[in-house]
């Protein structure tokens, strides 16, 4: 009797046991198929995420036609130099705007004398002592105006150009070579105007060196500062370093693709000065 | 170019292009003469770039002239430099041609050359000076003047350019000397390649171009000839023997992957566990793999028929892959099923060990006695873990016990054993 009993307990047992061996069966079964197949298909083929990088949107073109509009509003709107002199009479401040100095005069003779001398006894060898005649006045402001312009033209260009690359998508090749022509550019504009405009301000030297001849004029003292070229240097040298940073990173891109593959990492951080 | 030499050039161009322009800034920047004045002011007057272009003094205009050309040639050395950066980019970007290095090397060579007129301009400038009485070169402090630091500037430019020039033009000789080599060497192997070929070839024109009054000969002259040219045609044999060797070798090892495949899906389904028998076969097959590659000239068949039949095989194995895989399977579940019935019952867990026993082939019959003996050393001593404890300890089957007892916890277990 117990032995029946014990057998009608373990029934249900073995039918569970059973259910479990037939559901390892068909596992196995399913197994050893996919692998059979994989044996004669071959392995199949994973599907790569395609992972899309947005391009980085080139800045320095935007950047420099910023810098030129920003100059030339300067030049037309900022006075162009300030002067404060001390003489016998007393003591004097002008303020002299571009617009003033297209006439080719100052109001006072005495200022006029500091850039003509009238001193016949001084010297031989120069009119001016501080190395400014009233033509750079004039002139030094309309070549740098006409440079501007051309600044603007050729940052209006390039911005045009990277977003066409945006739609056409142009080669980094492509887009490395054209960014180091314009850095180039960029380089020459900025080197000839820091050049017109650092005679302003070899001007304080001079005017400190030459203090002797100054007070012949008939000056006691004399402060010159020279609002919008003391700018334009400094928009021109930003200029200058700009294209300084882009030849080495121009270069280094070229260095780094040089018989290397690139990965695609680099696309993936984008800092405004790393890629500019 | 090499990559260190392209390395070298980025920096030697951002080099120029600083110094360059900063001569240049400092031309126009720097007060250059001092004139002694006698008259009304008795004081030296410090002259700059601008207002030595504005004199109308002579002597100044001489000094003007030098400093002018000084001026024009930092801005060609500002232009090359800026010209070849382009080109280096572009070179290593896009065109890695010979006339892209041209450019590079005569650019810098020229910025050697300018720099050389440079310094030579400023020692000019500085000798025309001395020769002046009224004029002096404006001091910073009284034996330093201000045209020195323009004349540092300027050699360190110089050096700069030279090392620069001297770089480039190393890499490009010893590019000259290496592809010289090269053609040589070529040329070379393209004689040796063509004399070996045009005696071989020559010898058997020889033999076949019978002048008329040999043709006119026995036919056993004829017959020796012609076993001449046999023998000069042998020589060539081996190499299309080897030829065709390798062809069959290829296709072979295609025929093999194909067959290893099905065999390493086996061997996984396996578990690593494989008998005498068919380990014995597998040999067998390599052995018989081994002598079809060592034939060197197989029977040629149609590649019609060679296609089709490889379809079929790989039929063939699939179906036999996935017969003996079930077949495997299912006689691996009977361990499994015994191992349900341990975990249920709480009895101590025991490696499940197979020993399929094939039939033993004569050849190797002294290996396969050790072989044997090892198996059942390894029958009778068993190392066991309890699922309890983990403790690992040993158990002789011989004894016939199928109980088992854990010497550190006391669990108590059985043991099943298939053979």
């Amino acid at each position: 009797m117990n032995s029946e009993d014990e057998d009608k307990e373990k029934e249900p047992e073995k039918k569970e046991e059973e259910k479990k061996i037939h559901k390892f069966k068909d596992q196995i079964l399913d197994e050893s198929f996919r692998k059979a197949e994989l044996s004669k298909k071959g392995e199949p083929e994973k599907k790569e995420v395609k992972r899309t990088i947005k391009k980085p949107f080139i800045k320095i073109g935007f950047l420099i036609l910023i810098i030129a509009v920003i100059s030339l509003t300067l030049i037309y709107y900022v006075p162009f130099f300030y002067i404060n002199y001390e003489t016998d009479y007393g003591t004097i401040k002008e303020f002299y705007s571009y617009t003033e100095l297209k006439n080719n005069q100052f109001e006072s003779e005495l200022v006029n004398s500091l850039f003509e001398s009238n001193c016949y006894n001084c010297s031989d060898s120069s009119d001016s002592y501080i190395g400014l005649t009233i033509s750079d006045f004039t002139d030094t402001p309309k070549i740098t105006i006409y440079i501007l312009h051309i600044m603007i033209l050729v940052g209006f260009i390039f911005t045009i150009f990277i977003l066409v690359d945006r739609k056409k998508n142009f080669s980094e090749n492509t887009i490395t070579i054209i960014h180091s022509i314009f850095t180039a550019f960029i380089i020459l504009t900025g080197i000839v105007v820091l050049l017109m405009n650092i005679k302003f301000l070899d001007a304080g030297l001079l005017q400190q060196m030459n203090i002797q001849f100054i007070r012949a004029l008939g000056f006691n003292s004399v402060q010159l500062i020279f609002f919008v070229p003391y700018i334009l240097i400094i928009l021109s040298f930003i200029l200058f370093i700009i294209g300084i940073i882009l030849i080495r990173l121009n270069l280094n891109k070229a260095v780094s693709d040089y018989n290397f593959r690139r990965s695609n990492r680099d696309n993936l951080n984008y800092r405004f000065w790393r890629k500019i | 170019m090499d990559d260190i030499i392209v390395k070298q050039s980025r920096k030697k161009i951002i080099l120029i292009l600083f110094l360059s322009i900063l001569c240049l800034i400092l031309i126009s920047f720097l007060p250059w003469i001092a004139v002694a004045e006698n008259d009304f002011v008795k004081d030296n007057l410090n002259f700059n770039y601008e207002m030595m272009k504005d004199s109308s003094n002579t002597q100044i205009i001489n000094l003007v002239r030098i400093l002018m050309n000084i001026n024009i040639l930092f801005w060609i050395i500002i232009i090359t430099t800026l010209i070849s950066f382009i080109i280096i980019v572009c070179y290593a970007l896009v065109k890695k041609s010979l006339f892209c290095r041209m450019l590079i090397i005569s650019s810098s060579f020229i910025n050697f050359i300018l720099c050389i007129f440079i310094v030579y301009y400023q020692i000019i400038f500085s000798r025309t000076i001395s020769n002046l009485d009224s004029i002096s070169g404006s001091m910073i402090y009284p034996p330093f003047a201000y045209a020195y630091i323009q004349f540092i500037l300027s050699v360190i430019l110089l050096l700069i350019s030279g090392s620069y020039t001297l770089v480039l033009i190393k890499d490009s000789t010893k590019r000259l000397k290496s592809v010289r080599t090269r053609k040589k060497e070529i040329r070379k192997k393209m004689d040796i390649e063509d004399t070996e070929v045009s005696s071989i070839e020559s010898e058997i024109e020889k033999s076949i171009r019978i002048p008329d009054k040999e043709r006119v000969l026995t036919n056993s002259s004829r017959e020796e000839k012609l076993a001449e040219i046999d023998k000069l045609l042998s020589k060539k044999e081996p190499e299309i023997e080897k030829q065709k060797v390798e062809e069959n070798i290829s296709e072979q090892k295609l025929d093999k992957q194909s067959q290893t495949e099905s065999i390493s899906d086996e061997e996984i389904k396996d578990d690593g566990y494989k008998t005498w028998g068919e380990v014995s076969k597998e040999n067998k097959q390599d052995t018989k793999e081994d002598k079809k590659i060592k034939q060197p000239f197989p029977e040629k068949k149609p590649k019609k028929q060679q296609e089709e039949s490889d379809e079929i095989r790989i039929s063939d194995h699939f179906e036999k892959a996935l017969s003996t895989a079930i077949e495997k399977r299912q006689s691996g579940i009977k361990p499994k099923e015994n191992k349900i019935k341990i975990s249920k019952e709480k009895k101590i867990e025991t490696p499940q060990i197979e020993i399929k026993k094939d039939i033993i082939e004569p050849d190797d019959q002294a290996e396969k006695d050790k072989d044997e003996e090892k198996e059942d050393k390894t029958s009778k001593i068993l190392k066991l873990k309890c699922p309890e404890c983990d403790h690992i300890f040993t158990f002789d089957v011989e004894k016939g016990n199928k109980k088992i007892i854990c010497p550190k916890c006391g669990r108590e277990g059985e043991i099943e054993i298939e053979i």
